[in-house]
């Protein structure tokens, strides 16, 4: 019987530092064993437990899409005990991953439709995997219209840049980065993610929404989309609480009657409205 | 073997010993102890070791399944490998547990079994044991297990059901595993008769009626669809926030992991846990989703009450009473219960 508290063992490929502020690095994991790998079957939206042994585990978006072989990405601030440790660990170290973990963006309910992509900070890492995944040729046809804004607090501190101004220049997505405040070489949006969302305003029919950000872009971003039209079972979150087992057991993470980690993260706006507001 | 029939089997209380000593051929046994007057389970030997007439034990015996610390996985330093630990696990019998305790049990199968994935460490005890449940004569004055859909002869997580009756104890074999137990034991019974089935009811009514009804548990389970309603503050006004009603609760499973290192070598071990704490909810970030006493009782009892009979289709409380009996502030469920119910 597969044991799920067994951490798979992943060796660190790759670590990127992405921010000015050097507090957020992108590791890139490849699986030493290849049943591992071949198992690990994942859709962007999904986590997993990145677990160091004597020090402890910690969830963390999958930041890679099932079309990128070989290796996952996990892109991961520094706050704690695990993500310290994480900093510290270097190119070939040994780590584990538990997972996949939780549902998935409604990439059924996103078939044929436009896919709106609404996202502020570093939660961008699972989104990232949604772009990713989307404009793969394979699955380019299955979406329509691709809208991505992304915004962070300067310049510096947007994710994955090399990727961002690459998606800039392909015409089979809209891609519009923002900052709260730019610099002297700054020549995109300025402003909150919400001011920009509103001034591009995509149209809502036939579009699905995905939001994930910080609880204050999520705040003012909320009433825009339903400004724009957009119904509470057309907008999707992914939602963060504080977990231990992933799988539904701890009792940590629920919000009313749904477990974060298992019926979650990924909610409806619809489906948020008859939990409590406890998160 | 004891032969299987319609109304059970009659075993003469003389004949304990024998059924004890030809069942430790098989099981290891867990009973309520004398040593402890009763209080806990603990390994029986002989049939004297055990207290029958127990009201109920102090620890709930979800330890047996899900232990308070309990090592999931070991590791030494030096090759940064993780090795899965497994419990050991020997043919198993909990003799003469208390029904709402079998009944807690079949709600956290359903936690560790029924929701997928299973939990491995659950599912190798739990498949070892059997239990053997003993209706009670004389419930205590904390328990209220007909309030919550219980009683002193709920049969549910129950192998086998064995009831008192003045000098006998009649047995029914409920599950393939209680007659499995059966056909492992050698002991002299008899058919139990109709007679034997009217005295069993009367014992049964007279402890239902022993075990007060206080609340119409549909009205309160009704107004706690408000999440907002303006009971908790005042409800959480007395409590400490110690934690200790959800340690004794048979049907708390909150759990911690954590990893524990010595020199060189290590573990990761899950520890009961409780939502009663502010760091159990506590982001990395400082947000905490659950910052007050107000909002972690309003979890436990929502939990309990409401998300439990949404999630797995069951109310997770069993009326055992432990929480009423151990709260340091005497804080009493039913209180909790009947303020719910009967506020306006
Ligand atoms: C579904 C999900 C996806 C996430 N994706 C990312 C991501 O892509 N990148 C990223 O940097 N962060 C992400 N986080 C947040 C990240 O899990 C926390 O920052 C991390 O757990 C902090 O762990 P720590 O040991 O460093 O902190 P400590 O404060 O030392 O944490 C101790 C323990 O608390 C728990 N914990 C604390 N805060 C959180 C939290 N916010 N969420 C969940 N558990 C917590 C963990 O179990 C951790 O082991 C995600 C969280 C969730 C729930
Ligand atoms: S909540 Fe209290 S009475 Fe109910 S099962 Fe738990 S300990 Fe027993
Ligand atoms: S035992 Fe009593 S004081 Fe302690 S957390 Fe439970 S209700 Fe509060
Ligand atoms: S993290 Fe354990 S139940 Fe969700």
């Amino acid at each position: 019987m597969k044991n799920p508290y067994m951490p798979i063992p992943v060796r660190i490929d790759n670590i990127n530092i992405e921010n000015d502020a050097r507090d957020i690095k992108t590791f890139r994991l490849v699986f030493l064993n290849k049943e591992d790998a071949d198992a690990f079957n994942f859709m962007p939206g999904q986590f997993a437990e990145l677990s160091i042994l004597g020090v402890g585990e910690c969830p963390i978006g999958i930041a890679s899409s099932p079309t990128e072989k070989g290796y996952l990405l996990f892109t991961v601030k520094r706050t704690g005990v695990v993500t310290t440790k994480l900093h510290h660990a270097e190119i070939g170290d040994i780590i584990g991953v538990r997972g996949p973990l939780g549902n998935t963006y409604p990439f059924e309910k996103m078939r044929n439709s436009n896919v709106l992509i609404v996202s502020g900070g570093f939660a961008f890492t699972t989104l990232r995997a949604t772009v990713k995944y989307i404009l793969d040729s394979a699955n380019r046809f299955n979406y329509r219209d691709l809208t991505v804004i992304y915004g962070a607090r300067t310049p510096g501190e947007l994710l994955y840049k090399s990727e961002l101004w690459a998606w800039e220049k392909r015409n089979d997505l809209a891609m519009q980065v923002t900052v709260d405040k730019g610099d002297k070489s700054w020549s995109r949006y300025e402003g909150f993610v919400p001011a920009v969302l509103k001034k591009i305003a995509p149209a809502a029919k036939q579009t699905i929404a995905l939001v994930c950000g910080p609880p204050i872009m999520i705040k003012f971003t909320l009433p825009v989309l339903k400004e724009l039209g957009f119904s509470d079972d057309s907008i999707f979150l992914s939602l963060e609480m504080r977990m231990k087992c992933g799988i539904g057991k701890c009792g940590r993470c629920n919000i009313g009657h749904k477990y974060v980690c298992k019926d979650g993260p990924v909610f409806s706006s619809a489906e948020l409205q008859k939990l409590p507001q406890e998160y | 073997m004891v032969k299987r029939e319609r109304l059970g089997v009659i075993l003469s209380e003389s004949r304990l010993p024998e059924l004890i000593a030809s069942l430790t051929e098989t099981y290891r046994i867990f009973g309520p102890s004398k040593k402890d007057d009763g209080e806990s389970f603990a390994a029986i030997h002989k049939s004297e070791e055990l207290a029958l007439d127990y009201g109920n034990t102090k620890m709930s015996p979800k330890g047996f399944f899900f232990p308070q610390t309990e090592s999931l996985m070991w590791y030494d330093s030096a090759d940064k490998k993780a090795k899965q630990d497994k419990p050991e696990v020997q043919p198993t019998l909990l003799f003469g547990l208390r029904p709402c305790d079998a009944l807690a049990i079949s709600y956290l199968d359903k936690v560790f079994l029924s929701n997928e994935p299973q939990d491995p460490y659950y599912r190798q005890r739990r498949e070892a044991t059997k239990i053997v449940c003993l209706a009670c004569n004389s419930p205590s004055p904390t328990c209220f297990c007909t309030t919550v859909g219980c009683g002193p002869d709920s049969e549910k997580g129950a192998d086998i059901m064995m009831y008192k009756l003045n000098d006998r104890y009649l047995m029914k074999a409920l599950t393939p595993g209680g007659e499995e137990i059966f056909t492992n034991i050698d002991v002299e019974t008899e058919p139990a008769t109709s007679q034997d089935i009217v005295e069993k009811d009367d014992l049964v009514n007279k402890a239902c009626q022993m075990v007060k009804r206080f609340v119409d548990i549909d009205e309160f389970k009704e107004k706690l669809n408000n999440f907002q309603g303006p009971w908790w503050e005042k409800l959480a006004q007395k409590c400490l926030g110690c934690g200790i009603c959800t340690y004794f609760c048979p049907t708390c499973h909150c759990f911690d992991v954590t990893d524990e290192v010595v020199k060189q070598s290590g573990r990761r071990v899950r520890t009961w846990d409780s939502c009663m704490y502010p760091l159990f909810t506590l982001h990395a970030s400082g947000h905490n989703p659950r910052p007050g006493i107000k909002e972690r009782m309003r979890q436990r009892i929502m939990h309990k009450f409401n998300y439990a009979v949404e999630y797995y289709g069951e109310t997770f409380c069993v009326g055992c009473g432990r929480c009423i009996i151990h709260c340091p502030v005497n804080i009493d469920i039913r209180q909790i219960i009947m303020d719910i119910a009967e506020e306006r």
